[in-house]
């Protein structure tokens, strides 16, 4: 049974909710919304080189060095990926050809139960 | 039925709820079925569900979305899916996917289709001996797996179900349209680790129903007595808001081939070197979708159905959200046992 007390907030509330909900559907909401997302990415780009250097100033690593440290691990990381399809590639190659390398085309290895 | 509490009994639970949702401590654990980590590579984990009542075969592999975490599909445990077709005899397994970092960043719809999945289903075949297995795609994890069926017709998939699965990116508002109609680009949203955030996500989802944190709060207060209300509303409402990041090179991919080409729909998706189409889809096949989900709206999902390839494809139309399948009264009552009688029509009793 509802209580008495969400009357009037469900009378208020599902008008407001279907003019919202239709709302962020329209053009204007998108075009606005776009517009607030660039303006913040930029004010954001614009501010960070500021605040990393003051970071630096007292020997902390800023966000961008974080993130370079990050990527080269992530791009090594990648490398190694590929080494190990193109080893299995190579393992299950059937004499004379060059298997396509997918990774469906090898057992894999399974680790140990959880 | 237990008799509800009277008016006092139900002031004092409400107090002793309210205090444990103020302190943070009534968070439910989740996931709880019993499972094996059997395979993983990279961020690709397959989980096998454990049972002593196996009785239908092929093996049944739900493949998750990359945009959400698993964990919904047993979140709790009466009304957890993976639960459920557990209980009814199925060997389940589970591929997904953990949080990506900025190594995925440069991952593809190919990284899956032809990568990730088809060793997992190998290693499916390995673990439970069958041949073949039937595929569950949820979300956008069944795009991955009508993409694979596509791709790779020498895999053995017996039955593929999608459920709440995107085809039409032109009916699937907000989200797709800042992309589909070049407001935003998706450089604009890629971050330096070249990761879509995970709260750029969440700010997408939120926007969706802007009223909603502030209902689901009278809600919870309206219900707070009800500790079976509260620990549901808990549960669902971290799993809601705990989202991850999303690769970039596969957003870019995302947005340009399927929601500005709309090639789902089209039938037809640039995959790899060549194209693939949905027509090639010959399995028999089954389309679950909710008319109420607004995340992937019914309209999306539904101009699925005739694209496939098979004589034997079916809907399933619920009257539910977007996670009306997985969890919930509603599922647990009615999406769950549709599922797994339409799952069990089409396997062998063993």
């Amino acid at each position: 049974m509802t209580p008495l007390w969400r009357l009037p907030f469900d009378a208020v509330e599902r008008p407001l909710s279907a003019l919202s909900e239709s709302w962020v559907q329209s053009d204007t909401f998108m075009d606005a919304t776009a517009v607030a997302f660039r303006v913040q990415r930029r004010l954001s780009r614009a501010v960070q080189p500021y605040i990393g250097q003051w970071l630096n100033l007292w020997g902390i690593p800023s966000r961008s060095d974080a993130v370079l440290i990050s990527n080269q691990v992530a791009s090594l990381e990648r490398q190694l990926r590929e080494l190990r399809q193109e080893l299995r590639g190579v393992e299950s190659e059937p004499e004379g050809g060059r298997g396509n390398g997918a990774v469906a085309q090898q057992p894999v290895r399974s680790t140990g139960r959880a | 039925m237990a008799e509800a509490p009277g008016l006092l009994e139900r002031q004092y639970f409400r107090a002793r709820n309210g205090l444990a949702y103020m302190t943070g401590e009534t968070r439910p654990k989740v996931a709880l079925t019993p499972r094996d980590l059997v395979w993983k590579e990279d961020k690709a984990r397959l989980w096998r569900y454990r049972s002593g009542n196996r009785r239908y075969s092929p093996p049944v592999l739900i493949v998750h979305s990359l945009v959400s975490k698993s964990y919904v599909l047993d979140l709790l445990p009466n009304t957890s899916m993976l639960r459920f077709l557990v209980g009814e005899g199925f060997d389940m397994f589970l591929l997904d996917w953990e949080p990506p970092d900025p190594a995925d960043a440069e991952n593809t719809l190919e990284t899956y289709v032809d990568g990730y999945i088809p060793a997992a289903m190998h290693a499916v075949q390995r673990e439970s001996g069958a041949d073949a297995t039937t595929l569950i795609g949820y979300c956008f994890g069944g795009v991955l797996t009508l993409l694979l069926a596509a791709a790779h017709p020498e895999l053995p998939v017996r039955n593929m179900m999608v459920m709440a699965t995107p085809c039409d990116y032109r009916q699937t508002g907000f989200m797709s349209n800042m992309f589909l109609e070049r407001r935003l680009e998706p450089e604009d949203v890629i971050d330096d680790t070249g990761l879509v955030p995970a709260r750029a996500l969440d700010e997408g989802f939120q926007t969706i129903k802007p009223t909603d944190a502030v209902v689901q709060r009278v809600n919870l207060f309206q219900n707070l007595w009800n500790d079976t209300f509260v620990e549901s509303f808990l549960a669902m409402g971290h799993w809601a808001r705990d989202q991850v990041p999303f690769p970039g090179a596969l957003f870019r991919q995302t947005v340009e081939v399927l929601i500005r080409q709309n090639a789902l729909r089209e039938g037809a998706i640039p995959l790899g070197r060549g194209e693939v189409h949905l027509k090639d889809v010959t399995c028999p096949f089954l389309n679950a979708y909710a008319d109420q989900d607004t995340i992937t709206p019914a309209a999306s999902s539904a101009p699925l159905t005739p694209l496939v390839g098979c004589g034997d494809a079916t809907e399933l139309r619920l009257k539910s959200g977007h996670v009306g399948f997985v969890a919930g009264r509603h599922a647990a009552k009615v999406a769950q046992p549709q599922i797994a009688d339409w799952i069990r029509q089409r396997s062998e009793q063993t």
